[in-house]
C-alpha cells in the first residue's frame, strides 16, 4: 500500500511539474483543444464504431493541432458511463462517442452536460448531442432506385412478388431503410400493383427471414419473379436464398442495405447489389461541427436521426462495382492519409 | 460387546459350500461421516443358505453397513470377506461382480422400463448374431424368456412383463427386484426393508420368494423394523445399536422381547 | 396435450408399455398435423403445393436435428442443454474453416462435428466433475461460448459456390437433401434406444439415476456421453446451418431455442427423463414446422409464430410436470 501511495505521490508530483511547463510554453495562446474519442467496441468494424481505434479522427486532429485521447465503451454500459467520468476528467474539448448501449446514454449526457463538454453522436440519438449518421431515407432510395431500373429492364417492371424483409426493432431506421426502397422502387416502376409488396419480419438476420420468406413464397406459389428489399444485405440474402431452396423455377433478384455481404468473392450470385456508408469513414465528416465548436461558433444543436447534424452521404453499389473497391482496411489508411476528404469522395463509383 | 460370529455350518441342509468360511463376513468396520460415527467396530456375517436379519433403531447404522456391503460407501477401516477371501469394493459395480445383489427400499426399479428391462438393466443380453452384437443390440426375445423363467421360478404373478413398472402395485415391485437380485447374485443378497408399505398379502408373497432364495443356497441379510417378518423368515438376528453390532443371535433360540431389549439397550448383549 | 388425449381415448387396459403410450402420442400428434394441414386446404386449396412441401421441409431441417440431441439430452435425465446452438455454430464456422483449407468432404464433416463434441465434453466436465446443475452449466457455456466464438471467428462467409452452399439448396429423392440427416437421425436414435444396450443404459440412467447406479451402470459415463453426444447432433446441425446460412454470426442460434425445447417437450420427452420417443419427436418436429407456413397461408404475420410455439411449449411443459407430480404421489 505504502508503495502504491509514493507512486502516486510521485506521479502527482511529475504531472505537476508538467503542469508548470506548459502554461509557460503556451501561456499566450487559448487553451489548446482536446478532440476525445470513445470508441463502440463493435468487434469487426473499423473506426469509432469498433474497437482499434479512429485514425481518422486522430489525423484530422492531428492537422489542427488539437490534443486527442480515446477510450473504447467496449459495448458494454458500465464501461462507457465510467468512461463519461474520465472525458470530464480530462477536460476534452469536445467529445466524439458511438455508444451500442444507448440506455446510459442520459446518464453519460447528464455528467457531459454538467462539464460543458459538447458530443457528436453516431447513429444512435441522444437529445443535446449533436447526430451524425447515415442519410437512412437516402440509402433505401438510392438502392429501391437501383433495384426498380434492374426490374424494369429484366421484368419490365412487372415482379410477381416483392418481399420487404424489414426488421421492426430497428424502429425508425427499418421504416426510412426498408420504407425507402420500396419508394425508390416505386419511383422507377410506379404501376407494380400493392397487393405484390409483401413485408415480413426478417429481423435483418438470414437465420430469421430466410424460413419467414419461404414461408411466403409458399403462400404465393404462382409467384415466380421475386424482388427482395430490406433493412441490411443479411436481410436480404436470406428471401434469395429462400427462392432457390424452393425451386430452379424462381427468379429472384435483390438489393440490400449495409454493403456486409456485397464486397469480396462470396456474394449470393441474385444480390444485385447493396448501400455503402462507409461507417468507418464517419469521422471524416464530424470536423464540420468541431471546426466551428472550435472557433467558438457551435452550431445549432440538431439531435434527432430525422434532424441530423451531418448526414453521411449513401452509396448505392452494384455487385460488379463493389468488387473495384478495397476493403475497409484499405479504405480508412486512405482516408487517414487525407482526412479533409470522405470515403464516399474517394470511392463512391460516379 | 458384540461381533460374535456364528458357525453356522449346522444351520441349514442347503449349505453345501465351504462349511468353515461365511458368504459373507464383515470384520471391525468402522465408518464416520464427518464427526458422526456411523459404525464403530461392526461385525456380521451371512452363510450361504442362511437368511440373516440385521436390527436396529434408526441412526443404529444398519444402512451404512448395508451400503458398504454393496459397495457404495467405502468404510475407513475393517474387512470384508467372500467365501473367506478378503475383498475390498471401490463401487457398487466390484460387488455386483463379487455375486452381492443389494434390493434397495425406494430405488429398486426404473418406473419408466419394463418389468424384463428392470430385471436385466445393466446386465442386457446381447443379440447372437455377431453383427448384431457387435452393434450392442440387445435380445429382448431371450431377457423376456429368461425373465418369465425366473419370476415363475420363484412362484411371482406379473400380469405384463411389457408393462412399465410404474403401473405395478408394490408387492410386485418388490418380488421383481428380488427375483433380479437371484437371477444375478449368485452368492449374496441384501434386501432393505423388503416388506415396508406392503399389504400382509403382498408381504407374505415377498416372504414366499425369500424362502425360495434360501432353498437355492444363496446368503440373504434384511434390514428389517418388522419384528413379525423377522421372527417368520430368518434363521438368526444380529442387532446394532449406536454403530455398533451388539449381539447376535439364533432366530430359534431368541424371542422378540429379547431383541426389543436389545435393541433400545433395556438388555445388553 | 398429445399425451392428455391420448388418456382421455384410451383402450381400456390398466397395463400400458412404454411402446403403448408412445404409439398413442404418435397417432394423437399425427392427428393434431392432419388437422392443421386440413382446415389450412380448407382455408385455401392452394396450401398443398409443391412450394409448401418445400417450405414446410426446409423448415425442418435444423430444429429436426437440434430436437433430436436435445431429446437425446432429456431422455438421459440430463435436463436440458441450452448451449446445444453453440455446438451447433462452433461446427458451423469450422466448416467453413476447413473448406477454406481446402479438406476433402468427409474429414470436414467428421473434423466439425468432433470440433462441437469437444465443446459438449467441456460441458460434461463441468457437469460430472464440478457437479454443477446442467442447465446452469449449459446457460454459461452457451453465454461464454458465444462470446468467444465472437472473439474468435466475428463472422464467417460461405462461398455461394461451394458444395455447402449447394448441399443447403438441392433437393435428394424428392426432399431437401438437408432434410435427410434428420431423417436418418431420427431412425437411427429410435433403433439406438428402442434395441440397443447402450441406448438402454441412457433410458435407466434418465429414468432412475440411483437404481442405474445400484445396478452398476456408470453415471460418469453416462452423463459425459449424454453432453458430448448432443454436442456432436449439434455439430450436425451446423453443417446444414452453414449450407443455409452464408453469413455465420455467433449469435445466430438463439432462434431455434425455443422451437427445439417446444418440439421435444411436445413429443412427449418427459424433462424428468426416462422416456420419450423419436418417432414421436419426428411428428412434433414436423408439426410445429408446418405453423408458421400455415399461418401466412391464414394471412396471419409469421412473427405470430413465435408466440404460437411458446404456447404449445408451456401446455406441453404443464402436461410433463402435472404427470411428474402424478408419478410422484403414486
Amino acid at each position: 500500500m505504502s508503495l502504491k501511495k509514493s507512486m502516486a505521490i510521485k506521479t502527482v508530483a511529475i504531472f505537476s511539474a508538467f503542469a508548470l511547463i506548459i502554461p509557460t510554453t503556451n501561456a499566450t495562446a487559448a487553451p489548446k483543444f482536446k478532440l476525445c474519442v470513445a470508441l463502440g467496441g463493435i468487434p469487426g468494424i473499423l473506426g469509432a464504431l469498433g474497437t482499434s481505434g479512429d485514425p481518422i479522427a486522430k489525423a484530422g486532429a492531428k492537422a489542427r493541432g488539437w490534443d486527442y485521447y480515446e477510450v473504447s465503451n467496449k459495448l458494454d454500459a458500465p464501461t462507457a458511463v465510467k468512461n463519461a467520468d474520465l472525458i470530464v476528467q480530462q477536460k476534452c474539448s469536445a467529445l466524439i462517442q458511438f455508444n451500442g448501449r444507448p440506455e446510459v446514454n442520459p446518464t453519460i449526457a447528464k455528467k457531459l452536460a454538467k462539464a460543458k463538454i459538447p458530443v457528436i453522436t453516431y447513429d444512435i440519438a441522444q437529445p443535446g448531442w449533436y447526430f451524425l449518421g447515415i442519410d437512412n431515407l437516402g440509402a433505401g432510395k438510392a438502392g429501391g432506385a437501383a433495384l426498380g431500373k434492374l426490374i424494369k429492364e429484366k421484368w419490365n417492371c412487372q415482379p410477381d412478388l416483392v418481399l420487404e424483409s424489414h426488421g421492426y426493432g430497428a424502429g425508425i431506421v427499418d421504416s426510412m431503410r426498408t420504407g425507402g426502397m420500396v419508394d425508390g422502387l416505386k419511383s422507377v416502376c410506379p404501376d407494380i400493383d400493392k397487393s405484390k409488396f409483401k413485408a415480413f419480419e426478417g429481423n435483418g438476420e438470414i437465420a430469421v427471414s430466410q424460413p419467414a420468406a419461404r414461408d411466403i413464397l409458399a403462400a404465393n406459389p404462382t409467384a415466380k419473379k421475386i424482388a427482395v428489399v430490406g433493412l441490411n444485405d443479411a436481410g436480404v440474402v436470406g428471401p434469395l436464398l429462400a427462392a432457390r431452396q424452393l425451386g430452379s423455377d424462381y427468379e429472384a433478384m435483390g438489393w440490400g442495405q449495409d454493403g456486409n455481404l456485397i464486397a469480396g468473392d462470396k456474394v449470393d450470385p441474385d444480390l444485385k447489389g447493396s448501400v455503402l456508408y462507409f461507417l468507418e469513414g464517419y469521422s471524416a465528416y464530424a470536423f464540420e461541427v468541431l471546426d466551428a465548436i472550435a472557433k467558438k461558433q457551435a452550431p445549432k444543436m440538431r439531435d434527432g436521426a430525422v434532424n441530423p447534424a451531418v448526414l453521411v452521404k449513401p452509396c448505392p453499389v452494384s455487385a460488379a462495382q463493389a468488387q473495384n473497391i478495397p476493403i475497409d482496411k484499405v479504405r480508412i489508411k486512405k482516408l487517414a492519409k487525407d482526412p479533409s476528404k470522405t470515403l464516399y469522395s474517394i470511392y463512391c463509383p460516379k | 460387546m458384540g461381533g460374535i460370529t456364528l458357525a453356522l455350518a449346522d444351520q441349514s441342509g442347503a449349505n453345501t459350500k465351504t462349511l468353515s468360511h461365511p458368504a459373507i463376513e464383515a470384520k471391525d468396520i468402522s465408518h464416520s461421516f464427518g464427526a458422526v460415527k456411523a459404525l464403530v467396530n461392526a461385525n456380521i456375517s451371512v452363510s450361504a443358505g442362511e437368511v440373516k436379519a440385521i436390527v436396529g433403531d434408526n441412526g443404529a447404522g444398519k444402512s451404512t453397513l448395508l451400503k458398504i456391503l454393496s459397495g457404495l460407501v467405502i468404510p475407513d477401516n475393517g474387512q470384508i470377506f467372500l467365501d473367506g477371501e478378503k475383498v475390498s469394493f471401490t463401487s457398487p459395480v466390484e460387488a455386483l461382480k463379487s455375486g452381492i445383489q443389494t434390493v434397495y427400499q425406494d430405488l429398486a426399479l426404473i418406473d419408466t422400463m419394463s418389468a424384463t428391462q428392470n430385471v436385466f438393466v445393466g446386465r442386457e443380453e446381447l443379440a447372437s448374431n455377431w453383427f448384431l452384437k457387435k452393434l450392442g443390440i440387445v435380445n429382448d426375445r431371450h431377457m423376456h424368456q429368461e425373465a418369465i423363467k425366473a419370476l415363475s421360478d420363484l412362484g411371482i404373478k406379473i400380469p405384463s412383463l411389457n408393462a412399465t413398472v410404474r403401473s405395478m402395485s408394490g408387492g410386485q415391485r418388490q418380488c421383481l427386484a428380488i427375483a433380479r437380485a437371484m437371477l444375478f447374485g449368485h452368492k449374496v443378497i441384501i434386501l432393505d426393508e423388503p416388506t415396508a408399505a406392503l399389504g400382509v398379502h403382498e408381504s407374505a408373497q415377498v416372504l414366499s420368494v425369500v424362502d425360495q432364495l434360501r432353498s437355492k443356497g444363496l446368503a440373504i441379510l434384511i434390514v428389517s423394523h418388522n419384528m413379525q417378518h423377522v421372527f417368520k423368515i430368518t434363521d438368526s438376528i444380529t442387532v446394532m445399536r449406536l454403530g455398533v453390532s451388539v449381539a447376535s443371535r439364533k432366530t430359534k433360540d431368541t424371542n422378540p422381547e429379547e431383541i426389543v431389549g436389545l435393541i433400545t439397550g433395556a438388555i445388553s448383549g | 396435450m398429445s399425451r392428455l388425449l391420448s388418456n382421455r381415448f384410451k383402450v381400456p387396459s390398466l397395463r400400458k408399455s412404454a411402446d403403448s403410450e408412445y404409439l398413442a402420442t404418435i397417432l394423437v400428434l399425427l392427428g393434431v398435423w392432419i388437422f392443421l394441414i386440413v382446415i389450412s386446404v380448407i382455408n385455401r386449396s392452394d396450401f398443398l403445393s409443391r412450394a409448401t412441401f418445400g417450405a414446410i421441409t426446409f423448415n425442418m431441417c435444423i430444429i429436426g436435428v437440434l430436437a433430436i440431441g436435445q431429446g437425446f439430452v432429456v431422455i438421459s435425465g440430463g435436463i436440458l442443454d441450452l448451449s446445444i446452438t453453440v455446438s451447433m455454430l462452433i461446427s458451423s464456422f469450422m466448416t467453413v474453416v476447413f473448406y477454406e483449407l481446402g479438406w476433402n468432404t468427409p474429414a470436414l464433416i467428421i473434423g466439425s462435428i468432433l470440433c462441437a463434441g469437444a465443446f459438449g465434453l467441456f460441458n460434461s466436465i463441468l457437469v460430472v466433475w464440478l457437479k454443477i446443475n446442467p442447465l446452469i452449466v449449459t446457460l454459461a457455456t452457451g453465454f461464454a461460448g458465444g462470446g468467444v466464438l465472437l472473439i474468435v471467428f466475428d463472422r464467417k462467409l460461405v462461398d455461394p459456390k461451394s458444395w455447402i452452399a449447394d448441399f443447403g439448396t438441392s433437393y435428394l429423392f424428392r426432399f431437401p437433401t438437408a432434410w435427410w440427416p434428420m431423417a436418418l437421425l431420427t431412425i437411427g436414435a429410435h433403433f439406438f434406444f428402442k434395441y440397443s444396450r447402450f441406448g438402454r443404459h441412457f433410458l435407466a440412467v434418465g429414468g432412475n439415476p440411483l437404481s442405474a447406479k445400484a445396478m452398476g451402470i456408470s453415471l460418469k459415463r453416462m452423463r459425459v456421453s449424454t453432453f458430448v453426444g448432443a454436442a456432436l447432433i449439434g455439430g450436425i446441425a451446423g453443417i446444414i446451418f452453414a449450407g443455409f446460412t452464408p453469413e455465420i454470426r455467433p449469435n445466430a442460434g438463439t432462434y431455434y431455442m425455443l422451437p427445439v425445447i417446444a418440439a421435444v417437450v411436445l413429443a412427449g420427452f418427459s424433462l424428468a427423463g426416462g422416456r420419450g420417443s423419436f418417432l414421436a419427436l419426428f411428428v412434433s418436429v414436423g408439426f410445429l414446422s408446418t405453423i408458421p407456413t400455415a399461418l401466412v397461408f391464414f394471412g396471419l404475420k409469421s412473427i405470430w409464430e413465435t408466440f404460437i410455439q411458446g404456447f404449445i411449449l408451456i401446455i406441453a411443459v404443464s402436461i410433463d410436470a402435472y404427470r411428474i407430480v402424478k408419478a410422484r404421489g403414486r
